[in-house]
């Protein structure tokens, strides 16, 4: 990854910002009723949630790869 | 009484007191390898014992029983909601884990009244997760007896039932201690998990196919494939409660926040933070799946029958042996939350009791012989509760545990990272909000004021306020600011 964007991934405000982000997404307030796009027969809820998880554990990978470190955190 | 299951479930928890006993073998006679592993837990059986601690017989039985009268959107709060608790593991596990190895902290309690200085706020903190884990304890065995006395038939009464699970849960967490409990979670975890797919993978067959019994549901009560789901349960607001609720009452846990000292380091929190997603992904799935298919084959259930549509389920699809099985996993949830309560109850009622009033200079081998004899002490106790018609101060404590115990977050980061904050902030964080609690509990605050949200929101808001308020008119506690650097 170049420079630009370890740094990125070091700093807290930008991991604030992504969880944020991520928690305001999971309060889908767009599409309250939506019963698809589904899959395997499964509604949009199921579906919209795990994707959410999806996201969820990348993060937490880029995360603790990028941020939490053992010894120092990132720049502020 | 089928033979074979039966004949399975002994083997079970044969299973279970043989790795306390060898747990053991390599266990020392203080209390830190008893309550906190000597600090050796590492990621593997750290993250599987965080899983299975944290998923109780609620997730097996309570899941199912929601989404069969609320429908599938129960998955989103609950799955979503456990899995972004997750980020707790940074914001506190870290900390809490580092300030553990440096000071050699073992309680919640311990570190919160040490770091600010003040014997006050480590009672009014011990206080607070005694009464609302101790119910919770006994509820475990409620469950045990039941789910026994339905494995047998009734052959097996439910009191009797009670006394089996107490029992050898009491024999391993005495033998083994923490490292018994997190090991024995690794098999319970992978049981949990296996017999849920089987589940699943059961029922979904008798119903004509996975896709099939989805598009059924579907077509038979829409309601309960969106929001706002049965009964309408889901509106915006009680949606962002949920949320707000996990990710702020699951690490007050003492039986979660204990763990993060037993941690071997950093890395292994680390990794149990990254594969809580996926985990909470799968394993919050497959109740509610059968619960919201429960509808299809036994539709119109009241009351608390929901609560056994799991089971019911699976007797519907499968020879009776295999329900042995499925309730096998219902025993490692109950089992694998029961003995992280006892346990950190008996380090609490060690530490910050026994050591700190009544014998201050108590060796490491006395606390931890000391910390034995409680563990049996509150198994009985527990015992005697479930044993016993207390019913109502049961159902008011349990109903509250979540959000009494969620008071105690602000507080708690506060502490960690917090230079300004004062013991006197703190107290009267956590007392403003369990009695605006109560004042919602009993109706002595009018719902409406929570405008559509579970009191959570308010009580937390209160606290927060509180806490920052009292703690600029209020001197800051050195240990305080060091603990903030």
């Amino acid at each position: 990854m170049e420079a630009g964007g370890v740094k990125l991934l070091r700093n807290k405000w930008f991991w604030a910002m992504a969880f944020g982000t991520l928690f305001v997404f999971s309060i889908d307030l767009w599409a309250w009723d939506w019963v698809g796009p589904s899959l395997f027969g499964l509604p949009y809820i199921i579906v919209y949630t795990a994707a959410l998880e999806a996201v969820l554990f990348v993060l937490f990978l880029l995360f603790a790869k990028y941020y939490w470190t053992s010894s120092e955190e990132g720049s502020g | 009484m089928n033979a074979l299951s039966v004949g399975l479930f002994i083997v079970y928890l044969g299973s279970l007191l043989a790795i306390g006993f060898l747990t053991w073998r390599v266990s020392h006679k203080t209390s830190e390898d008893y309550f906190v592993a000597s600090r050796s837990i590492g990621p593997v059986v750290l993250f599987l014992s965080l899983a299975a601690t944290n998923f109780s017989a609620f997730t097996f039985f309570g899941f199912a029983g929601a989404a069969y009268n609320f429908g599938l959107a129960y998955y989103g709060i609950m799955a979503f909601g456990t899995g972004f608790m997750a980020i707790s593991f940074y914001i506190v596990g870290r900390k809490v884990w580092r300030l553990g190895k440096e000071h050699g902290y073992i309680t919640p309690p311990e570190l919160i009244g040490d770091r600010m200085n003040s014997d006050s706020l480590r009672i009014i903190f011990l206080a607070v997760m005694v009464v609302f884990t101790l119910p919770y304890l006994a509820t475990q065995a409620i469950g045990g007896g039941i789910a026994i006395n339905q494995l047998t038939d009734g052959e097996v009464s439910y009191e009797l039932g009670a006394v089996i699970v107490t029992a050898v849960i009491l024999v391993y967490v005495t033998v083994g201690g923490m490292r018994a409990d997190a090991y024995t979670d690794v098999l319970q975890g992978v049981l949990m998990l296996v017999t849920l797919l089987a589940a699943v993978g059961i029922v979904s067959a008798g119903l004509g196919g996975f896709s099939e019994a989805n598009s059924r549901l579907a077509l038979e009560f829409p309601e309960l494939v969106t929001r706002p789901g049965g009964r309408e349960l889901f509106t915006p607001q009680i949606w962002i409660s949920y949320m707000v609720l996990w990710t702020l009452c699951d690490p007050m846990f003492p039986q979660l926040f204990s763990r993060f000292y037993a941690a071997r380091d950093e890395r292994s929190i680390r990794i149990s933070m990254i594969m809580y997603a996926p985990m909470t992904a799968v394993m919050f799935l497959l109740p509610v799946l059968i619960g919201a298919w429960g509808n299809l084959e036994f539709p119109g259930l009241t009351g608390k029958e929901p609560d056994n549509i799991l089971p019911m389920m699976v007797d519907q699809f499968a020879p009776s042996w295999v329900l042995g099985i499925m309730l096998s996993g219902a025993f490692a949830a109950l089992m694998s939350t029961a003995d992280s309560q006892l346990l950190v109850l008996s380090s609490m009622l060690t530490r910050d009791v026994y050591k700190k009033w009544l014998k201050k200079g108590a060796s490491a081998k006395e606390e931890f012989v000391v910390g034995k004899l409680i563990v049996v002490v509150l198994a009985f106790l527990g015992l005697g509760l479930a044993l016993t018609s207390v019913e109502t101060l049961f159902e008011t404590l349990t109903k509250t545990t979540f959000t009494g115990l969620a008071v105690l977050f602000p507080t708690t980061v506060a502490v960690l990272y917090w230079k300004r904050v004062t013991k006197w902030g703190c107290i009267g964080s956590i007392l403003a909000g369990e009695l605006t609690y109560v004042g919602f509990y009993y109706g002595i605050i009018p719902g409406g004021a929570a405008l559509g949200f579970l009191p959570v929101i308010p009580v937390v808001a209160v606290s927060v306020v509180v806490l920052v308020a009292v703690s600029y008119l209020t001197a800051p506690s050195l240990k305080g600011a060091e603990s903030a650097k």
